[in-house]
């Protein structure tokens, strides 16, 4: 009996321990990524940090996050070219309420969030390549892949910097990569407007320039172009203008840009337009197949300069999918445009009335129909049987960015892969005729204005002032992100903006499902008899302009009307406040994360009236 | 005592037999059964003792003048001078103290009345006969502080439990562990509650310390019924038909009210209505009796059981059918389970056995609940103005008929038309005229829905007890999963509407399949020093293995089949010219090692003392190396006051049958909210890409870190503190258990955004949260006979505060904001102070006097227009309390069982109407209230600010009355005649009755959803009411 006892007890013993010794057993291998510690040391490693640095650029341009379109349209939306619409006044609130500077405008508000952090994301990255590869004194950067990759991310990350000095004045400085712990702070403006000034021009000198107008390679990466172009437009937004007028010149010499024709002014936010003589940067989309049938969401993210309510779209067009932000150009815009340059090839190029855009496209299945037959035809037209009204929109419509069938990739029915401007060569003769107009011109500035102009098929100017700059630009890079930010530094802002304190604001409706006056009181439709003696229920009465009409199936009219009616946030205060509305609010979660701390001197300093 | 009894027997009882006279007699108890394995012994000598044979009979041979002592678990000991007797009949009588016997414990048993810990067991009989398949569902309102809830009453969705309350802001970490025959399981919805012996519910900590790691959220430990050894077996056959139907429902706006809300709206008229083809007239469809009608399930449970002293065994086959009550055969849940269990003494010192399950399973739904397009929303918010089907296109919606004529264009120009569907009259399933989009007819989902998924899943142990010496066991456990399941669907073309439509073919395929494993050794000793002193160790490690891995393929396209007949909708028939996609491949490994012990020693019945102690390690999955260890203490303490003497001799046990307070205190972990490396961080290799040229489809791929790294991140850790008290009075009939608990878990996972300017999009996981949860628990049971009338009464009552104690500062509006619907500024939230994932929106006042509604702002003043920052704490998601309630009555074979259970004091926000689609139905509630006491509806229907605040929440409380079954068992005098032991036939109504002020479809459902969505009622799959008739054969 003993004995057994002894085996169990040694059996037993043995089990436990077999099993115990061997930690290793917990150690299992991550599957699908390298160590941190071994990475960043070949030209490979450099090339692939900085693929992800402009990875991060082109972020910007899809959907940042829910209903948030790409960042250009979005800085757009408090200038003076778009009504941020909808389905009605509540829907997209985000971008209604910037639009409109609503009293509800606060620092909660998910677009400015999703931007502010996607910029320090790009900053990040381009400093893991700059850290990396280039170190205190370029005794890194030993190879000419890293000096050129070092200059690229040099120039993607003054360049974010720039896009936040602009919205946000004082954004904390991140010249290195920071750990965890790091409590970053506002930046000294005049410091941050030096140091973009500065990574500009270091990476200018270490870049190649673009190989020529035909270089399409070169205009979907960073070149000496592009450097310089951001340049003058830091040195521009910074008043340094004799300076500028220099950098700005350096582009204009090379040779390496032109514009395009007036005839392929809508060709520029397309496919047939990528890379083409005109654009000095712009983020290269094609849609490989990985992306797969929903992969990417740039097509609605420029949707949403497009509308959704449409029954029926010009062939060329894409069907309206999904959600979006109906944005439409501001009758302000629209006035100005139109009394300048009405049929020419750049108000064509951008904007398109609702009467035109049924009758002035080919539609499908339109056969031979003449125009009247066109606008009476119920398969086309406003489709506001679904909802009683579009909010915000005057009747007329945006082309410029309205993604075309010819934009698709081949295996997708959402993604289209149109190139995404981030600097174009308008924009250049643009701040130089700035530069000059301020710093003094030899009559090449009057020749750059002109230039535009001329390509657009609007009239040129007969001297360089700013009044002409200012009109010129407004119209040449109309949603491109720029307006707003000049508003503000040309201090014209609270004139320009003063009309958003306007209570009311346009809603177009379908006059057959409209049964409210302008007042919000019902009406009480009538029943009618028309003349081929089929009944129906109207609104016998003309409220608003009738911006289009049609027939619907069973033979009645419909109008499409734009009402101008108080949408109730006008009363309430809102508009554009000189003082506070010239900045964004840093995000809420960005100063309740890091609060600013006087006592250290760390955390974020809200900007004034955002308090 | 009465193992060590049965142990001297195996031990030394054969070989003391040389006395002096033999004794021979029965043991029977009060019903006239023989009594098997009853140890008959001298008293004062145990080494001549024997045990009772199968039909109880037992021989012995005594020295003159002793004294026979009998015992057996279960039934009070007698003791019977031998004198000159040779034959005995002894009766023994039951012992009603030990009716509550052994509870099991982690890696052992302890008799109830020695337990220092919070436990609840739930037996069999609280089990048998219900309608569910699903053992998990069948603890519902059976113990304190254990809730279960069925958050979706689609055929096959499991039950989720939750064991004292909500101590995780994530998803996955909430439920308990479970173990089964000592099996870790991820789940027991496999285990039909008929082969259910016992379920333990470790509710404190010092109870659930033994499984460390993995306990904080309580330990559900399931033992499987097992063979008796009895001297006959018996075969048995279960079967329960179940008649499932909508139940409860939420009541939304028929068509006269529809046009009422919409005219008052100032949205469209009668006239509009009608002039515009959207009405014809009469049309009022019901939408909910569309989508549900009766469901039926059939299960079957086979099965036998026997034994002898050496070994037993427990074989049940259950078949379960269900289909579900929505229309068609989409939603079934089938399934097949064998459970085996066998163990045999090879030696009197050598037990070998299994526990082992075998479950195939088939299963299909129609769609999880969704906020946009779903089929089970759909049936809420379409109007009742559309029909259910289009006779003709002419009915069709104005975009319908368009798609139906003018068909689409493909990318290369090609004109095709879209495919519609019909129903088997050729009629077309139809749309709204008034909401593209999600207005959609929900059966047309059901129409095109092919998907199922199926596998099977082997579980089980098998083990070795070993007894060298006496009061000595060393086991060794080998515990096993084994998972394959496959997973398909198919979808065609279809055309809903503008919204809902698809040009292209997808078929997808998965297969998965994995393996667990856990090695155990552990030792128990048990001995008894001096007649009081009982003194119990146990000492043990576990290792673990996990491995999955699975691999998926899809195809899509306009064309990518041979052909799409019924026999063609598989992977293998494509075409090559649709596009494929495949992926997979990756194992998934994970593994742990643990050390554990117990202490236990308890003083003369009245004092007991109990710790336990475990150690944890878990692999580099989870955690860094230099934070993989864990460990765990726990002790508890018992005093058994109705054993002192000082009550012994001055209250009658008629009065005072039993008390006892205990105290435990220990710490948990939650292991479960770890998992793929979250502590480090690495570099997602060539994850990005951008492309340098213009023109070809080159991509440059980059290289950018996962994250910012958090070596620190540890599990969730719980500690405890449990005071309880369990008493009988009136002669055992009166039973009262009461619990207090505290539960503090610290380190709760918080996924923290780096300060933006960090540039790091992904969140760093950190411990920065802690949350406590409370409350009492109450359970009360009264039993007692009227002659041939046995009745009993138990209830269980429990209570539960929640709240966040600590939410570290840096976590920012993203990790605060929960789950919202649509574009609701409601939402729920996790913030210091208020209970976890509370609702977050404006706090409604009133109506105003302009008519329009009033809300009060953050500091209490009145405001119209409240801002985001005006949101405030609007009600707890959890519910506060729950309570069951059970009777039985029995008499002359007639049995009735009514059991009920409800919650309340959370409050639930339903989640239907919304304002930038008005032309959606909405919940009567709004109609009938409007003007009364929220805004009339043209002040209130496009006011999103009215929309999320507190008066769209709900009271959350409901009652439900689970069951109420009849059944009649047939004298034994006639079954015997046809050889049947028992037969037992029972009609039963489950979960027929319920009692809800809440206007949504069923509190139950709407209550759990995920973490973060909980209170927000997106439309789940209802619960049904079920009619069941079943009948239990044994032979």
């Amino acid at each position: 009996m003993k004995k057994i006892y002894i085996i169990f007890i040694a059996i037993a013993a043995a089990l436990v321990t077999l099993v115990s010794c061997n930690q290793k057993l917990l150690d299992i291998p991550q599957k699908g990524v390298v160590a941190y510690e071994t990475f960043y040391q070949t030209d490979e490693d450099a090339f692939s940090a900085l693929v992800s640095t402009y990875a991060n650029v082109v972020k910007l341009y899809g959907k940042l996050n829910s209903n948030t379109p790409s960042y250009n349209v979005f800085f757009n939306a408090p200038g003076d070219e778009l009504y941020w619409g909808g389905s009605n006044k509540d829907d997209h609130v985000a971008g209604q309420e910037i639009n409109e500077f609503r009293v509800t405008f606060n620092d909660n508000n998910g677009h400015i969030t999703a931007v502010y952090k996607t910029f320090y994301e790009i900053i990040y990255k381009a400093n893991l390549v700059i850290d990396n590869f280039y170190g205190e004194n370029g005794e890194l950067a030993d190879s000419p892949t890293k000096k050129q990759c070092v200059a690229e991310a040099r120039v993607l990350r003054a360049w974010a910097h720039m896009e936040l000095a602009n919205h946000f004045g004082t954004p904390p400085l991140v010249d290195h990569v920071l750990d965890g712990n790091a409590k970053p702070t506002n930046s000294d403006k005049e410091e941050l407007w030096q140091f973009i000034i500065n990574d500009f021009k270091t990476a200018a000198e270490a870049l190649p320039a673009r190989a020529g107008k035909n270089d399409k390679d070169g205009a979907v990466r960073i070149t000496q172009g592009a450097a310089l172009a951001f340049l003058g437009k830091a040195q521009v937004i910074h008043g340094d203008y004799a300076d500028a007028k220099a950098s700005l010149k350096r582009v204009i010499d090379s040779g390496n840009y032109d514009l395009v024709p007036g005839t392929k002014m809508a060709d520029l936010f397309h496919m047939a337009g990528d890379g083409c003589e005109e654009k000095i940067f712009e983020i290269n989309v094609e849609d490989a197949d990985k992306y797969g049938k929903n992969g990417r969401w740039d097509y609605q993210a420029n949707q949403s300069l497009f509308f959704r309510q449409l029954k029926a779209f010009p062939d060329f067009t894409l069907q309206s999918v999904g959600w979006g932000n109906n944005m439409a150009p501001s009758e302000k815009f629209l006035t100005a445009l139109l009394k300048n340059e009405k049929g020419s090839y750049r108000q064509k190029a951008w904007v398109v009335s609702y009467e035109d855009l049924l009758t002035e496209y080919p539609y499908p299945k339109d056969g031979s129909m003449g125009k009247d037959e066109k606008l009476l035809d119920g398969n086309r037209g406003l489709d506001l049987q679904k909802r009683p009204d579009l909010y915000a929109n005057c009747g007329w419509f945006f082309m410029k960015f309205v993604p075309r069938r010819s934009d698709l990739n081949a295996n997708s029915s959402s993604c289209t892969q149109e190139n995404k401007i981030v600097m174009r060569y308008a924009e250049v003769l643009l701040l130089y005729a700035e530069a000059c107009a301020m710093a003094g011109d030899d009559g090449s500035g009057l020749s750059a204005l002109n230039k535009v102009a001329s390509r657009a098929g609007a009239p040129t100017y007969a001297s360089l002032s700013m009044d002409n700059v200012k009109k010129e630009k407004w119209f040449e890079l109309a949603w491109e992100g720029t307006r707003f930010v000049d508003l503000v530094r040309w201090g014209d802002a609270a004139k320009e903006l003063a009309y958003k304190s306007n209570t009311k604001t346009p809603y177009l409706r379908d006059d057959f499902y409209t049964n409210k006056d302008g007042s919000g009181n019902l009406i009480t439709p009538v029943q009618v008899t028309d003349d081929m003696g089929l009944t129906y229920w109207t609104l016998n009465e003309d409220r608003g302009k009738v911006v289009g009409s049609y027939t619907d199936k069973t033979g009645r009219p419909h109008k499409a009307i734009v009402l101008w009616e108080d949408d109730g946030y006008g009363a309430k205060g809102g508009g554009f406040k000189p003082g506070k509305h010239e900045l964004y609010p840093f995000p809420l979660d960005v100063i309740t994360a890091n609060p600013w701390n006087p006592e250290t001197g760390t955390g974020i300093k809200q900007n004034p009236g955002w308090e | 005592m009465g193992i060590i009894a049965i142990l001297s027997v195996f031990l030394g009882g054969l070989t003391a037999q040389a006395q002096n006279r033999a004794v021979k007699g029965t043991v029977l108890d009060t019903g006239g059964q023989p009594v098997i394995g009853a140890v008959v012994m001298v008293a004062g000598n145990d080494r001549i003792a024997t045990i009772t044979a199968p039909d109880g009979t037992f021989t012995l041979n005594v020295p003159a003048g002793s004294t026979l002592s009998v015992e057996s678990l279960g039934y009070v000991s007698q003791t019977i001078p031998v004198g000159n007797q040779t034959e005995f009949n002894i009766i023994l009588e039951d012992d009603v103290e030990s009716i509550e016997e052994t509870v099991v414990v982690g890696y052992g048993v302890q008799r109830k009345s020695d337990l220092t810990g919070s436990v609840a067991s739930v037996r069999e009989a609280e089990l048998a006969n219900r309608s569910t398949s699903d053992a998990a569902a069948a603890l519902q309102g059976k113990a304190a502080g254990v809730q279960v809830y069925t958050n979706s009453g689609a055929p096959g969705e499991k039950a989720h439990i939750r064991v004292r309350g909500i101590s995780s802001n994530s998803g996955s970490g909430l439920g308990p562990l479970f173990i089964v025959d000592g099996l870790k399981v991820d789940d027991i919805q496999y285990l039909d509650p008929s082969m259910i012996e016992s379920m333990e519910v470790l509710k404190d900590a010092a109870s659930a310390a033994i499984y460390g790691a993995q306990a904080g959220n309580g330990v559900i430990l399931v033992t499987t019924k097992n063979g008796s050894k009895s001297k006959d077996g018996t075969i048995f056959y279960n079967y329960k038909l179940s008649v499932t139907s909508l139940g409860h429902r939420a009541e939304v706006l028929n068509a006269e009210e529809f046009i009422d809300f919409q005219q008052q709206a100032g949205q469209r008229t009668r006239e509009q209505l009608l002039s515009s083809g959207i009405w014809d007239g009469k049309t009022d469809t019901s939408w909910a009796d569309v989508l549900y009608g009766k469901g039926i399930t059939h299960s079957h449970t086979f099965g036998a059981q026997g034994g002898n002293d050496r070994g037993s065994y427990f074989l049940s086959l259950n078949y379960v059918d269900e289909n579900g009550m929505a229309q068609g055969d989409k939603d079934y849940y089938k399934r097949l389970t064998a459970q085996i269990n066998a163990d045999y003494k090879v030696k009197s010192w050598f037990t070998v056995g299994t526990n082992t399950s075998i479950e195939r399973y088939e299963k299909a739904d129609i769609g999880s609940p969704q906020e946009y397009g779903g089929t089970l929303l759909g049936a809420l918010i379409i109007d009742p103005l559309t029909p259910v089907y289009f006779n003709s296109p002419d009915e069709m919606p104005f975009n319908m008929n368009k798609a139906y004529t003018d068909g689409y264009t493909d990318q290369s120009g090609n004109h095709h038309d879209y495919n519609f569907y019909t129903n088997e009259k050729g009629q077309w399933y139809s749309t709204s005229g008034l909401l593209e989009g999600d207005g959609m007819n929900p059966l047309i989902n059901i129409a095109r829905a092919y998907g199922k998924s199926e596998g099977w899943r082997v579980r089980g142990t098998v083990f070795a007890n070993i007894t060298p010496f006496k009061g000595f066991v060393f086991t060794s456990r080998l515990g096993y999963r084994i998972n394959q399941s496959y997973s398909s669907d198919y979808s065609e073309p279809y055309y809903v509407n503008s919204k809902h439509h698809s040009e292209t073919y997808s078929i997808s395929a998965s297969s998965s399949q994995s393996y667990y494993y856990q090695w155990e050794n552990f030792a128990n000793y048990n001995v008894t020093l001096a007649k009081k002193h009982a003194i119990g160790a146990m000492a043990g490690m576990s290792y673990t293995f996990n491995d999955s891995r699975g691999v998926n393929a899809s195809l899509d396209g306009e064309d990518p089949l041979k052909g799409y007949a019924e026999n063609f909708r598989y992977l293998t028939q494509d075409n090559g010219s649709g596009k494929k996609g495949i992926g997979g491949g990756q194992p998934s490994n994970s593994t742990q090692i643990s050390y554990f012990g117990r202490l236990t020693y308890s003083y003369d019945n009245r004092y007991s003392l109990q710790a336990n102690f475990r150690a944890d390690a878990f692999d580099s999955s989870k955690l860094s190396t230099k934070n993989r260890w864990g460990y765990f203490p726990s002790v508890s303490a018992g005093w058994t006051v109705s054993n002192e003497r000082f009550i012994k001799d001055n209250v009658s046990r008629d009065i005072l049958s039993f008390l006892k307070f205990r105290a435990s205190w220990g710490i948990n972990g939650n292991i479960s909210v770890l998992s793929g490396y979250p502590y480090s961080t690495s570099i997602s290799y060539n994850d990005k890409n951008y492309q340098f040229h213009v023109g070809n489809n080159t991509l440059d791929y980059g290289s950018v870190p996962d994250g910012l790294a958090n070596p620190n991140l540890t599990w969730e850790t719980s500690v405890q503190t449990d005071i309880g008290m369990d008493a009988r009075f009136l002669n055992n009939r009166l039973t009262l258990g009461v619990d207090w608990f505290n539960k503090n878990t610290e380190g709760l996972i918080v996924r923290i955004a780096p300060l933006a300017e960090i540039g790091v999009s992904a969140q760093t996981p950190v411990n920065a949260g802690s949350v406590n949860n409370n409350g009492w628990e109450f359970e009360l049971g009264w039993q007692d006979n009227i002659g041939d009338f046995h009745y009993s009464l138990n209830g269980n009552f429990s209570t539960l505060n929640n709240k966040v104690t600590y939410l570290d500062p840096l976590a920012g509006e993203g990790v605060k904001s929960g789950s919202h619907f649509a574009n609701y500024k409601l939402s729920t939230w996790f913030e210091e102070g208020y209970p976890l994932w509370f609702l977050y929106g404006y706090k409604y006042k009133g109506i105003g006097s302009d008519g329009f509604a009033e809300f009060y702002d953050k500091e209490g003043n009145v405001t119209a227009t409240p801002t985001t920052d005006d949101r405030q704490f609007l009600g707890s998601t959890i519910p506060s309390y729950q309570y069951g309630l059970t009777l039985r009555l029995d008499w002359k074979g007639v049995d009735l069982t009514v059991f009920g259970t409800g919650s309340g004091g959370n409050w639930l926000v339903p989640c239907i109407y919304r304002t930038e689609h008005i032309q959606i139905n909405t919940l009567r509630y709004f109609y009938q209230e409007a003007g009364k006491s929220i805004p009339s509806i043209d002040k209130m229907y496009d006011k999103i600010d009215f929309w999320s605040s507190s008066a769209t929440m709900f009271k959350g409380d409901y009652f439900k009355i689970k069951q109420i079954q009849l059944g009649y068992t047939l004298p034994r005098k006639w079954t015997q005649k046809i050889l049947i032991k028992d037969l037992r036939a029972y009609v039963s109504l489950d979960d027929w009755f319920v009692f809800t002020k809440y206007p949504g479809f069923d509190p139950e459902a709407a209550t759990t959803g995920s973490s973060t969505g909980r209170g927000l009622d997106k439309g789940t799959y209802p619960n049904a009411k079920k009619l069941m008739f079943g009948v239990n054969i044994s032979f």
